[in-house]
């Protein structure tokens, strides 16, 4: 038959018909089958959304490698916390005499310094770090952000009742399956401001993250605390309570924090200093202030549910974001998101008894792109990062030291763990100034293509990584900025400010 | 925006194949390789720059340009020319 006019026969269109019916016969038996919308919710996706080129690892092994034999227990005195364990007196603190952002450098005639610069700061800083911040930030002791997480209307929500209480056969606690609660947890996080939601299951691992000298495990049916506080001293920068958590809390709810970006990267001549400056700690604070937030409203939803809930007792959320998937772990020490780089505050880290899945650590490249990087460690002003090319499990000792604070060079590391192989930060000179975070190449905004296209590009090949680390530099995207009048005068219908910047940037 | 650069993606596109028509030019296999991949690449430069100054990532911006941009034009006016002259010799 001749197909001029159609190509398309009644054979073939028949032979056509025959095959999709048989396709769509298939189809529909390897499809799942929804009765009602009750079936259909649970069977939306509850992993951890991610870029199409993260790729997802076995549970518990992150791209970095861990000796979780070797790894003590953090929190210890003895080792100190990861990187917060500051010999102190340090100008690190905020509120240190000689910090640049105590109040008493303030200087009207510059940019950056002026009574604007310290009032965005110090109100940015409200209930973000402490209760009384305020006062804390004007040289008044530190109560500790333990205070921070207790719960602060106790009675404010009808309690539910538990099982055993007479009231819990009248109010049944919500009730369903580890999807559907992982699912729940992840909608109403994102609601309540998380940028991305994780989770994890309580092992041994995960136990090595925690304060481990205030945290404490038994077979009780609430959580309590002791009595006992472990008092500020080396490696301890606040007293901490000690506390006692049931083991049916056998679940962590990982929320990842954003905090501004443009101010984050308003960095002035830090070189001179090595200082965090007002604008630039006031994001960092905002952070702070978001992770309270977050924090008090996730555990109102989860006390509301009738379910056990923490205050985030991790000190290593880096490592806990890694485990569940959040984040990889950077040159830099800190945690390197796929979509926000290391453009982020925190990751909350609340412990639960509700039951949800656990979501696998990933891999996008990141930390191998850090073998080859180093822009962090070029940008940072006060020598912290180290700059060789392979991680280490070596603990080495700092390199310069602070001797104008009593710490010689050379003194041996006693701030950080063994039992991590990565590049030791050397806490004795970070000062805490952004230029790492700020200026990962992983930070860029997602407006050009090419971040994206770059990004997936490392993900897969390393064969790449130094052409990118290079351009980095070429094209000027590690070139700080300086012009913090820029931002008092920017104009706020077009500019992208405030918490709300991961959202907005095309992420 | 993607929305727009398709749009405007089309019309060039139609333009050139329109204009080559009317001036009974033809294109080899190559040229028309070369000039598709130059009228990509055109795209993908004007997309980046305009996303680095949304960005406030002016000196990338130019830099894209500047290295995104010179080839591509390379890449555009290679074929014309290539076509051009064969046209002339005939």
């Amino acid at each position: 038959m001749s197909k001029f006019h159609s190509t398309l026969s009644r054979r073939d269109f028949v032979k056509a018909l025959g095959l999709s019916g048989a396709g769509l016969g298939l189809a529909s038996a390897a499809a799942p089958a929804f009765h009602d919308l009750d079936e259909l919710i649970p069977s939306a996706s509850n992993k951890v959304s991610h870029p199409w080129w993260v790729k997802e690892r076995e549970h518990g092994n992150p791209t970095i490698e861990v000796d979780w034999d070797m790894l003590t227990p953090s929190f210890s005195l003895k080792n100190g916390l990861d990187g917060f364990g500051y010999p102190s007196p340090y100008p690190g603190y905020l509120v240190h005499e000689d910090a640049l952002t105590n109040p008493s450098k303030m200087d009207q005639n510059k940019p950056g310094f002026r009574m604007e610069d310290y009032a965005l700061f110090l109100a940015s800083i409200q209930r973000g770090l402490f209760d009384h911040s305020f006062d804390e930030s004007l040289g008044v002791p530190p109560p500790g952000p333990q205070i921070n997480n207790a719960d602060p209307t106790p009675d404010a929500w009808p309690d539910w009742g538990r099982p055993g209480e007479p009231k819990f056969k009248k109010v049944p606690r919500w009730s369903g399956t580890p999807e559907e609660a992982s699912k729940m947890i992840t909608a109403a996080a994102h609601y309540f401001g998380a940028y991305k939601v994780g989770f994890l299951e309580v092992d041994d691992k995960v136990k090595k993250l925690t304060f481990a000298d205030a945290t404490k495990w038994a077979d009780c049916d609430q959580p309590y605390a002791t009595g006992e506080v472990i008092p500020r001293g080396f490696g301890l920068g606040f007293p901490a309570p000690v506390k006692v958590f049931p083991n049916k809390m056998k679940y962590v709810i990982v929320l990842q924090v954003t905090q501004p970006f443009d101010t984050m990267r308003i960095l002035g001549n830090t070189k001179e200093t090595g200082h965090m400056q007002p604008m630039n700690a006031s994001s960092f604070a905002l952070g702070y202030n978001q992770r309270l937030t977050l924090l008090i409203r996730m555990q109102t939803f989860l006390r509301v549910l009738g379910y056990l809930r923490s205050e985030s007792v991790w000190c290593y959320n880096t490592g806990g974001g890694a485990l569940a998937g959040i984040n990889e772990i950077g040159r830099h020490g800190i945690g390197i998101s796929p979509e926000l780089g290391s453009a982020y505050r925190v990751n909350l880290g609340i412990f639960t008894d509700l039951p949800v899945v656990p979501t696998p650590p990933i891999d996008g490249g990141m930390t191998k792109f850090c073998e080859t990087c180093g822009v962090c460690a070029d940008l940072c002003p006060n020598e912290a990062i180290s700059k060789e090319k392979e991680p280490t499990w070596e603990l080495p000792p700092t390199k310069l030291g602070r001797p104008e604070y009593g710490i010689p060079a050379g003194t041996p590391n006693t701030w950080s763990r063994p039992g991590v192989k990565n590049w030791h930060v050397d806490y004795v000179r970070c000062r805490g100034c952004s230029y790492c975070q700020g200026y990962c190449v992983f930070s860029q905004q997602n407006f050009a293509s090419m971040h994206n296209i770059i990004k997936s590009t490392i993900s897969n090949t390393t064969l790449f990584n130094k052409f990118f680390a290079d351009s980095d530099r070429l094209f000027g995207y590690s070139d700080v900025d300086t012009d913090f009048d820029g931002w008092w005068n920017r104009d706020s219908s077009s500019s992208v400010s405030s918490l709300n910047y991961a959202r907005l940037l095309g992420r | 925006m993607v929305f727009l650069e398709g749009i405007l993606l089309g019309i060039v596109l139609l333009g050139l194949f329109i204009w080559f028509r009317s001036k009974k030019m033809s294109l080899t296999w190559y040229e028309w390789l070369i000039g598709i991949v130059g009228v990509l690449l055109l795209f993908v430069t004007v997309q980046n720059f305009l996303g680095s100054v949304t960005e406030s990532e002016i000196k990338p911006a130019y830099m894209i340009l500047l290295f995104g941009g010179l080839p591509a034009v390379i890449l555009l006016v290679l074929p014309w020319q290539l076509a051009a002259r064969r046209s002339k010799k005939a």
